[in-house]
């Protein structure tokens, strides 16, 4: 690749001492170890800290210590938007379309997620069923609600690792400016016109000040939320009644993380502001000064956090006593006023009624039974076909963007020698996607010759074992949620009783239809009184509904199934009869 | 929002959400901020920055500026930066600017040299620094160390170089009048008589002698020397004034040195501008960084002339005298037919007048004639090139006083060698 900076700085070249270059670099440039080691890792741990609070507060609305274990993904996509933005920050990759390499990144990293979201709150490693489910249901595949908000935070944190590296980036001083600034003055009176653009690094630090002002507000507010135990919907009809929690260790380590983290980053980027400035105006540096900085830094945070250790804290403090006041104080104006009004009020309505004021009905709940349950629709083999193709289709795409992305995101990044290698399995996999997709087409073909006979098996209920196993199940049973597989029996149980003549009329209440099927069906009264009744549950209760319940519903439904095709089976000899 | 906003911001939600540990990082940040503020600018009150120099230096020394840090307080200066304004017709090297650590209780010194390449008076300075706290939490604080000032004497060159002879009588003429007795120079005793003064009885020899005797003085007296030095430029040649007129200057130094290094007195008169006589804060050039003169100013001439320096003797009127030619200029003053009479008449009668001046014309032997009449001793040295200086010595002989011709330059030497003997 043609480096565009090149061109500048050979021009610089000849003139420039490499002594005085590597001097320059040595007195106003952190040493390598800082650069890219220390500083990436304090900045991914202040994102971190961030990212931990987040997880903190939907740990406590969710109830789910799964999230937990999304943290050190945070930390890897941090560290790697880090250094991403590091690299690509770099004169040598002036020509790179930095747009195309982070969409790239991106869409690399929402496949990662998706699939640690697969893992982490899908049940485990994948299972067969479960990817031919999302074969054929691509959307299924991302309308997901756990991976979407993972997807939404894993966003959150890399944007916010890539503010972070852009600041410390622009804050570094540039090669540029080493170059030119290690010529002599006149000489740089002389290129005035290869004088490098100024960077407003006063703006960075405070852009850095504010962003980690802002994070530290959220965090205290995530942490201090994190606190409060929800444990049901009732605490947001009387926020009051929300009990504590204590502040947990892991939360606490964060907060101190982010502060101490903070104040040091305030640190290194008033360095860095300063270094370039010295660069700038000529001023030569104390070796000393750097040496010095950082350690002063970490001491005066050491001293002030020991000494503030040992302060008073929490509501017995003063300016706590002051603020409890002033809240009281608050609370019993608006009482007073509140009370004030509403005394009219009540005189006024007691002038209509006569009597005094009672208190508002509660509003009744909403009646189950008036709410529809639409059946699941029915699949034919025509449209499962042309979802199929479609799925296909998506996927291919899919997998194709996937592939070029990877390849572009490792090609740039890799020696030449490494590209060639790359390049050559890019090829390969090139090949072997255009055999898939050969293969697919034929496939295709050999359905739709073979789509009249499919037809019939489909028609027919009692199919051989094979052919069942040769359809496309679009989904994973085990793979739902509990209350949705319970709905699923019920509703499968609705459409198999529509096939057999007992259909459900769109005014039907499940009760209502459940009288029907009972009367249709005496033989499975029972069950399907379960069957209802754990279908009510699952669709109107707001009851946990745990995988220790499916098993019961399951082997009910399945007993109604047995029963249904034990009934069927005469029905059929007597037709071929 | 700023770290203010931040901690009364925490300390609500502190109280809100109850979580006693926000007010740990409450004051820690409260800590953070509250020693930023205060640390620094106690620390910068108890240090101490003095910069150490030779203020005088003759043209062509190297001097050494040395500038002292002493942090007299028990917290360090984590970063100061300083720059110190050098004369650029003074610079040697690198600019000092720099960017250090002050430990507490720790003194450090910087040392820089500059080269005195041109005379002049120069100020060294202001010393301007910065300091702040590090994390940027409050603004930098500056300050700066006054300045000081530097005189770089003109050349001095001696007498042969300056194509004079070496044992010219500046100063001791014979006297015909024994009016003018030499004290210094006892020749014996005489009798007393009326009229005699009584500090010049011998009463040792008198009381041996039994009568009174008085001391007799050699008919001599060592008289006073003056400079007279004409910078008025509209006297010099326009083309090359200036370099003659700083060529006037070295005559008039190295005539002074040479004098006060014979135990002569000497004095000085100039027409020249001294830019120290302006009142109000000195210009300096902002290209050379020596002293100015302000333009608006020179309307009066008497205002910017430096006053006569009295004759006396001894190394440190000699300094006296270089410290002024080393600030002198020449401007449009006062041209020197109509001051140079003038100048002279608070001198004593019989005191040699070194005329320093462009070319010796007609109007300028016109005035050194009148100084003759006055009983001065004046002695015309014309530094421009005058092919025809015979004619010049010849008049000035037939007026009654000599002429010498100082030039300087590479081009005229072989003029000199050809002519020396004869112009002399």
């Amino acid at each position: 690749m043609t480096k565009l900076h090149s061109s500048n700085l050979a021009r610089m070249a000849g003139n420039v001492d490499e002594q005085t270059i590597e001097k320059l670099r040595d007195s106003y440039r952190a040493s390598s170890w800082v650069r890219y080691v220390v500083r990436p890792l304090l900045m991914t741990s202040l994102v971190v800290a961030l990212m931990v609070a987040m997880i903190a507060v939907i740990r406590t609305v969710s109830l789910d210590d799964r999230w937990a274990l999304l943290i050190p993904l945070f930390f890897i996509i941090a560290l790697e938007a880090i250094y991403t933005t590091n690299w690509i920050k770099h004169p040598d990759r002036l020509r790179l379309d930095r747009s195309t390499y982070r969409a790239a990144e991106i869409f690399l990293w929402v496949i990662i997620v998706r699939l640690i979201t697969w893992v982490i709150f899908d049940g485990g490693l994948f299972g067969i069923d479960q990817i031919s489910y999302y074969l054929a249901n691509p959307l299924a595949f991302f309308l997901n609600g756990p991976f979407l908000v993972a997807l939404l935070l894993v966003m959150v944190c890399w944007r916010l690792a890539n503010i972070l590296g852009d600041i410390f980036i622009g804050l570094e001083v540039s090669e540029f400016e080493i170059q030119f600034y290690s010529l002599p003055l006149a000489l740089r009176k002389a290129r005035s016109d290869d004088q490098p653009i100024l960077t407003g690094r006063r703006l960075l630090v405070h852009l850095f000040t504010k962003f980690w002002l802002w994070g530290g507000l959220l965090i205290v507010l995530a942490v201090g939320l994190s606190t409060l135990e929800i444990r049901s919907l009732d605490v947001f009809q009387n926020p009051l009644a929300i009990s504590r929690l204590g502040l947990q260790p892991g939360l606490l380590i964060m907060l101190l993380l982010y502060f101490g983290i903070g104040f040091y980053l305030l640190s290194e980027a008033k360095l860095l502001e300063m270094n370039a400035r010295w660069l700038l105006n000529d001023i030569t540096t104390d070796e000393q000064v750097k040496k010095v900085w950082q350690r002063t830094s970490l001491l005066i945070l050491l001293v002030v956090g020991v000494v503030a250790a040992f302060l008073p804290i929490g509501p017995d403090l003063a300016i706590g006593r002051i603020l409890t006041a002033l809240l009281y104080a608050v609370f019993f104006i608006i009482n007073i006023i509140i009370f004030l009004l509403s005394i009219p009020l009540f005189l006024i309505l007691s002038l209509f009624t006569g009597q005094p004021v009672e208190e508002t009905a509660p509003i009744p709940p909403l009646n189950p039974q008036i709410l529809e349950e639409a059946p699941p629709p029915e699949a034919s083999s025509l449209i499962e076909t042309a979802a199929m193709v479609m799925s296909s289709a998506f996927w291919t795409i899919f997998i194709v963007i996937a592939v070029m992305a990877l390849l572009f995101f490792i090609r740039e990044r890799k020696s030449l020698q490494q590209v060639k290698s790359a390049g050559e399995i890019g090829q390969r996999f090139w090949i072997w996607l255009i055999e898939f997709w050969n293969s697919l087409w034929q496939r295709v073909g050999h359905i739709t010759i073979q789509l009249p006979t499919m037809r019939r098996e489909v028609d027919d209920d009692a199919e051989p074992k094979e052919s069942k196993q040769r359809r496309w199940r679009f989904f994973r049973l085990g793979a739902l949620a509990p209350r949705e597989q319970i709905r699923y029996f019920y509703l499968s149980t609705v459409r198999r009783a529509a096939e057999r003549g007992v259909k459900r009329e769109s005014a039907d209440t499940p009760l209502e239809f459940a009288e029907d099927l009972k009367q249709g069906w005496p033989e499975v009264e029972n069950e399907v009184e379960d069957l209802t009744e754990a279908f009510l549950k699952a669709r109107y209760s707001d009851q946990p509904i745990t995988r220790e319940d499916v098993p019961e519903v399951k082997e009910t439904w399945k007993d109604v199934r047995r029963q249904l095709k034990k009934r069927s089976q005469p029905d059929d000899n007597d037709v071929e009869e | 929002m700023g770290l203010i906003g931040l901690i009364i911001l925490l300390l609500i939600l502190a109280f809100l959400l109850g979580v006693d540990f926000i007010y740990y990082i409450v004051y820690v940040c409260i800590g953070v901020y509250a020693f930023s503020r205060w640390a620094v600018p106690r620390t910068l009150r108890q240090v101490t920055i003095s910069r150490e120099f030779n203020d005088h230096a003759f043209l062509g020394e190297s001097v050494t500026v040395d500038l002292v840090w002493t942090n007299s307080s028990r917290l360090p200066l984590p970063w100061v930066e300083f720059g110190e304004s050098i004369p650029p017709a003074l610079r040697s090297g690198d600019q000092m600017q720099r960017a250090m650590y002050l430990g507490s209780r720790q003194e450090r010194r910087f040392t820089y040299q500059i080269q005195a390449g041109r005379r002049g008076y120069y100020r060294l300075g202001p010393l301007r620094l910065a300091s702040g706290d590090l994390f940027g939490l409050v603004d930098s604080r500056k300050g700066y160390l006054e300045a000081n000032y530097l005189t770089v004497y003109p050349r001095i060159i001696s007498l042969t170089k300056l194509g004079l002879p070496s044992r010219l009588p500046f100063g001791t003429i014979a006297s015909r009048q024994r009016l003018f007795e030499d004290p210094a120079r006892p020749m014996g005793t005489r009798l007393y008589q009326s009229g005699d003064s009584q500090r010049h009885i011998n009463w040792k020899v008198s009381a041996h002698a039994e009568s009174l005797l008085v001391k007799r003085f050699e008919p001599a007296i060592s008289l006073e020397t003056a400079i007279l030095l004409n910078l008025y430029s509209g006297d010099y040649e326009r083309r090359d004034w200036r370099f003659h007129t700083e060529w006037a200057i070295i005559t008039a130094a190295s005539l002074a040195a040479h004098l006060v290094n014979q135990r002569q007195p000497v004095g000085l008169i100039t027409n020249g501008i001294d830019p120290m006589q302006f009142g109000g804060e000195p210009l300096f050039s902002q290209d050379s960084g020596r002293l100015l003169r302000r333009e608006e100013e020179e309307d009066s001439p008497a205002n910017v002339m430096p006053p006569a320096i009295p004759s006396r003797n001894g190394r440190a009127h000699l300094m006296k005298i270089l410290e002024q030619l080393a600030r002198i200029e020449s401007g449009e003053t006062v041209p020197f037919t109509q001051w140079g009479a003038n100048a002279c008449y608070h001198l004593s009668w019989g005191v040699t007048i070194l005329v320093i001046t462009a070319k010796g014309d007609e109007e300028t032997c016109q005035t050194l004639h009148r100084l003759v009449r006055a009983g001065y001793n004046p002695i015309l040295l014309a530094v421009e090139p005058d092919y025809n200086f015979g004619y010049v010595r010849e008049r000035a002989r037939l007026l009654g006083f000599t002429a010498f011709h100082v030039t300087e330059g590479s081009g005229l030497d072989l003029w000199r060698q050809s002519r020396h003997r004869a112009v002399l």
